[in-house]
């Protein structure tokens, strides 16, 4: 046998000694890898379902069923595409208990109106830490006040666009454009905080 | 309506999928686009983490105490709430301050003058009542039935100032002298037609 081919069947070797190793050989993922997923993904996790269920006891009930799949099936997945997986397989359970419980998206509470879905005093349910809660104070604070005039109009006083429009006396179409412009500039300042706006 | 037919991201779409996200948790897309954003969010992994940065955005903001609206068109529509929520609430403090102050100046005053009747005996003296006939004889008659009960015997005839304690001789030596009080003296040497 030649060298290139010994060499060769060492590293197949060696690679499925890996794939044995992280994914154990039916497709089952070790816990140790589900407690560092949920460790590195939960609280997004958790914020997507929230999104989509706007319920605390359906997003833990999903939340679950997720990391139970994980340790079943995660094997199956790769390695770099393991968030992906995990967040796909949250969305698909989150529709189905829309489905199967008969939930329809106009009963979800609008996430804007609310503020129970955030409020909770469970540190494992949180859906963000203090330091971010203080970057989009600060965030906000950097707007331009024909922005910040907009987002304060609509998230903490509720008012619809249409009422602020007539309240501001400007056409609807620069209200929009204003909360646009400035969910976006909050987006981006929240994901790079030293970015200028 | 939105078209994701193509796996389209912000990079391709019109509108960023921030805006999308948002309009989709504040329930403000129609039922079809509600749809469209659904399916992206089955396939697109940049639509599902945006979908949860978004919905963290909101927390935040519904987390935080925003500061008072600066701009000049809004001024006049917001900023008379804030004004006299805070006039009142500076009025209501000063208001519990001075009714504090009064308060504690009363409960001083009070203190002091009622600790200046106690240094004085003579003030307080004055300040009591002259006793009655009336009430000598029902004291004196309280403190007959007193003894009786007790075995006390109270001698009135000669102005003995003892009280033998005829059942505990152990307990007290014989003859032990006690201390009388005033008001006992003057109830015993009231004379005997206004006892009885």
């Amino acid at each position: 046998m030649s060298r290139a081919s010994l060499l060769l069947k060492a590293v197949v070797l060696l690679f499925e000694r890996e794939q044995i190793l992280a994914t154990g050989n039916d497709g089952k993922l070790d816990p140790e890898i589900v407690h560092q997923l949920f460790e590195t993904h939960a609280t997004d996790l958790r914020a997507f379902l929230t999104g989509l269920l706007r319920d605390h006891d359906l997003v833990d009930e999903i939340l679950q069923l997720t990391f139970s799949k994980a340790l079943q099936s995660g094997g199956q997945s790769k390695e770099e595409t393991r968030k992906g997986w995990l967040f796909r397989v949250a969305y698909h359970e989150a529709m189905a208990l829309l489905r199967r419980n008969k939930i329809h998206r106009k009963s979800l509470s609008n996430l804007c109106h609310t503020t129970s879905v955030y409020w909770t005093e469970a540190p494992d349910q949180r859906l963000l830490e203090h330091e971010n809660i203080e970057q989009i104070r600060l965030a906000l604070n950097n707007l331009p006040e024909s922005q910040q005039a907009v987002v304060i109009a609509r998230i903490y006083q509720n008012k619809t666009f249409n009422e602020i429009a007539q309240e501001f006396g400007l056409p609807l179409g620069t209200v929009l454009t204003r909360m646009r412009l400035a969910i976006k500039t909050l987006s981006r300042q929240i994901d790079n905080p030293s970015e200028d706006h | 309506m939105i078209d994701f037919s193509d796996n389209s991201t912000p990079a391709n779409s019109s509108d960023p999928l921030e805006w999308l996200a948002f309009q989709y948790l504040s329930n403000e897309l129609s039922e079809q686009d509600a749809l469209a954003f659904e399916s992206l969010l089955a396939r697109n992994q940049e639509a599902r983490e945006t979908l949860a940065a978004s919905v963290q955005l909101i927390a935040g903001l519904k987390s935080i105490e925003p500061l008072p609206v600066l701009n000049p068109q809004t001024a006049a529509a917001t900023q008379p709430a804030f004004k006299s929520r805070s006039m009142l609430s500076s009025r209501t403090q000063r208001w519990a301050l001075a009714s504090c102050t009064v308060a504690l100046l009363l409960a001083v005053t009070s203190f002091l003058l009622t600790e200046s009747t106690f240094r004085n005996p003579a003030d307080f003296q004055t300040a009591q009542n002259e006793p009655s006939q009336d009430d000598l004889k029902h004291l004196l008659n309280l403190w007959s039935e007193s003894a009786d009960d007790s075995s006390f015997t109270v001698s009135l005839n000669s102005g003995i100032e003892h009280i033998d304690l005829i059942d505990q001789p152990n307990v007290l030596a014989e003859n032990q002298t006690l201390e009388i009080p005033d008001w006992l003296y003057t109830a015993v040497s009231l004379p005997e037609e206004s006892v009885n």
